[in-house]
């Protein structure tokens, strides 16, 4: 019955069974007298790496199905997903580039560590892909339970205990709320694809012909709740803050990168095409403004890198779901340039802060005289900052703008006069961070190491398109019209 | 056009390099054979990206013109497709 | 009906004793209690398979499992119930949202504060689970759950998956100074060439 849906889901099962492959080479060989017990951590990330980049392959030549609906409706393949599916592989292979140095610094010798990675962006493909309610439920579900394994991982770190146990109970609890929204649309309409529930949802403000009920909107409201619980928006965001600084660094970048990416597209998704928009755009427009105001003001006060991240992470998401409570066609658009961009900045920041962080790199004062020892970086570091801020003419000001241009576009003055207020409050304590590399005088000795190659053309390679986007972004604009087509027709 | 993306590409590939190995603070020309790998994906990638946002430029333009075409066939009092 | 309103008031008290009690081992036998409940509604509503599937995983496992932290925490009964009453504020008006929630959408003619209007022209719901008598619930599930729906449930064991390698990473010991235990090298022991006379004293 099912066997043409195999072919279009290769390259999740070349994902899968290359992530079990690795899981048994690493726990025969890493446990064997005879090869007196290889810690095999940056094998496995080799290889992993390896995996993931021919899964990219795989994906971007499967020409013949671009266009499916797969598994009897539970999954759906179509630009939306290939694009997305594609990027998301590219951030996760980028991450992996960056943990390579770090294993060997910090002698954290779990290879389950990779495994996990790979095995929640496995998740986050089908999460991506899902086109029903149960389907969505258990590739969130996946993904959060290798997040909280790898956040705890560190086991000498009581942080790292404490990040992973916060994250745990409170992802349980949104998984939970999620569920509960799901088995109240369940109950209420009786069916959980998406595809129905668009052709059901059709007719519910209009109430003329239509049944409005107020358990539909309950369920909506819940399944609202439960994901903006992952993504970590305002008024749901308490626990952001301390699962990123207590992680280890490696798993605050692989957070603050790959399940935004997956659960924006999910969300998309599912509130976009199947819920019109009426029913929550209050909510929505009442988180964004919230998490930019919050974003913008709570990050003043931090004097932890990771915090401040954190905040600024969180205030991002405030900006990209102006584009998202929209509910354009140029919303969405501006939604996924943002996503785009706020993804290379970010692998930005974490490739500096994971290169620094031989010599302890956890207040922002240790970053002072960076300008001295290192001027590159200082300047690598400068600009994406200023990028972050929303400086013309770099990448960060190009999406904060088209998301502005689209809230306008369609009559959500408030948002984008908010979030420009709140884009200049904060510069603040982004022009900080230069500030401290220029001009502060650290109050010990700080020795810098150098880093290793493949950081350094991560860093190249984000650099680049981060400062000279604004000379050529007609790529990522086709794309994300097309992207944006795609999902509303 | 596509010259232009080519040159463009190896330009950026080589700054990559160059700013890879200055940022770690190695002489500028260490491993000079990377340079030339890097010019090449560079220029590779310049053209890729070139010819694939020629093709993404023609099929979003198939894809308006079927979706307005598909918008006036709906239109009640035509019995015909409508091209605009 | 009856039996309805004994299995849900009891589900309900008990549910409300499991935060209540001091004992942490009275809290899981009411957990206890509230599984037992729910799978006797689960039997008055037909499901026969889940209402024993509950009573297996449910009280056979999940509860089993919480008798095992609460036996391996080393919790004191006196210090509970100092600071219970500091978390009322909070937990109260999460309940009663929780609770409200569910008479508006119940009994939307007492509290009308949500817009309902129910056309009962439009869209009408059809119980086809009335309709077909012949296959018992195993049969049904069996029937959907590994052949038009098996993706689902390839995604839930990679779930047990990660449960597995996430409970060995979390806790597992792998250096060289914990002794453990090597039974195959330990009967493999030749008893002859352990002991071996090297000179007279």
């Amino acid at each position: 019955m099912f066997e043409h849906d195999f072919l279009a889901l290769f390259p999740e099962i070349f994902l899968i069974n290359a992530t079990i492959i690795l899981l048994i080479y690493g726990v025969v060989f890493s446990t064997s007298k005879k090869y007196d017990y290889p810690p095999l951590v940056c094998n496995v990330s080799w290889l992993g790496l390896l995996s993931v980049l021919i899964t990219i392959l795989l994906l971007a030549s499967s020409t013949p199905l671009t266009v499916a609906n797969l598994f009897y409706n539970n999954l759906i393949i179509d630009h939306f997903t290939y694009f997305c599916q594609i990027f998301l592989l590219v951030s996760t292979a980028s991450t992996i580039v960056m943990c390579l140095g770090y294993f060997k610094e910090e002698s954290l010798n779990a290879f389950e560590s990779i495994i996990l990675i790979l095995l929640s962006t496995c998740s986050m493909l089908f999460m991506i892909s899902a086109y029903d309610l149960i389907a969505m439920y258990l590739a969130i579900e996946l993904q959060s339970l290798c997040f909280y394994v790898i956040a705890a991982s560190k086991r000498d770190s009581e942080f790292s205990t404490e990040a992973g146990l916060k994250y745990f109970i409170l992802g349980a609890f949104s998984s939970g709320i999620l569920l509960f929204g799901c088995s109240m649309i369940y109950g209420f309409t009786g069916v959980t694809n998406f595809e129905e529930l668009a052709k059901i949802f059709t007719g519910y403000e209009i109430t003329l012909f239509g049944a409005q009920s107020s358990g539909i909107f309950m369920g909506i409201l819940f399944i609202a709740v439960g994901f903006l619980f992952k993504i970590t928006a305002v008024p749901f965001h308490m626990w952001a803050p301390d699962v990123y600084e207590g992680s280890p660094t490696l798993v605050t970048a692989f957070f603050s990168i790959a399940p935004k990416i997956s659960i924006l597209a999910n969300m998309v998704r599912v509130f976009i095409y199947s819920f019109y928009d009426p029913t929550w755009q209050q909510l929505f427009f009442f988180c964004s403004i919230a998490s930019m105001i919050l974003g913008a003001l709570a990050a003043m006060a931090q004097n932890k890198v990771k915090r401040l991240l954190a905040y600024s992470s969180i205030g991002h998401v405030g900006y990209l779901f102006i584009g998202f409570s929209c509910g354009t066609i140029e919303g969405i658009q501006s939604l996924l340039i943002g996503v785009f961009i706020y993804v290379l900045m970010t692998i930005n920041v974490f490739a500096i802060v994971l290169a620094l962080r031989q010599n302890r790199f956890k207040y922002i004062a240790d970053l002072g005289a960076l300008a001295k020892t290192n001027p590159i970086l200082a300047i690598t570091l400068s600009i994406t900052m200023f990028s972050y801020a929303g400086i013309p003419p770099l990448a960060g000001f190009c999406s904060k703008f088209y998301l502005f241009f689209a809230a306008l576009g369609c009559g959500a003055y408030l948002l984008a006069l908010i979030g420009v207020v709140t884009s200049v409050i904060s510069c603040f304590y982004y022009i900080r961070f230069v500030k401290i590399m220029y001009f502060d005088t650290p109050k010990k000795w700080i020795l810098y190491k150098p880093m290793d190659r493949e950081k350094s053309l991560l860093l190249a390679i984000t650099l680049f398109l981060i400062s000279f986007f604004f000379l050529y972004p007609s790529p990522l604009f086709l794309v994300s019209h097309q992207m944006a087509l795609s999902l509303c027709l | 056009m596509v010259a232009t993306a080519t040159m463009v590409g190896a330009i950026m590939g080589l700054s990559c390099q160059f700013y890879s190995n200055a940022v770690r603070k190695l002489p500028l020309m260490r491993h000079p054979w990377e340079h030339v790998l890097a010019i090449g994906l560079g220029a590779g990638f310049g053209n890729a990206v070139a010819s694939w946002e020629v093709r993404l430029q023609e099929d979003l333009d198939k894809k308006l013109s079927e979706v307005q075409t598909a918008n006036n066939k709906r239109y009640i009092g035509t019995m015909r497709a409508v091209e605009d | 009906m009856i039996l309805f309103s004994v299995f849900s008031s009891i589900a309900l008290v008990s549910s409300v004793m499991v935060i209540r009690a001091k004992n942490p081992v009275h809290s899981v036998l009411f957990f206890i209690l509230v599984f037992f409940n729910t799978s006797g509604l689960l039997v008055l509503l037909g499901l026969d398979f889940f209402a024993m599937i509950f009573l297996v995983v449910y009280v056979g496992a999940i509860a089993v499992l919480f008798l095992f932290v609460v036996m391996m925490l080393n919790i004191k009964i006196a210090e509970i119930h100092e600071n219970v009453l500091r978390y009322l504020p909070v937990g109260g008006i999460i309940g009663v949202i929780f609770l409200l929630e569910i008479f508006f959408i119940v009994d939307n003619d007492y509290i009308p504060i949500l817009p309902t209007k129910l056309s009962t022209t439009y869209l009408t719901y059809t119980v086809y689970a009335e309709k077909i008598q012949s296959w018992t619930n195993l049969e049904t599930l069996g029937n959907l759950l590994y052949t038009t729906y098996f993706v689902l449930f390839l995604v839930s064991s990679l779930i047990l998956l990660v449960a597995m390698i996430g409970a060995i990473v979390l806790t597992m010991h792998k250096t060289t100074q914990v002794k453990r235990q090597d039974v195959f090298r330990q009967n493999a022991i030749d008893f002859k060439n352990t002991i071996k006379k090297i000179r007279d004293i």
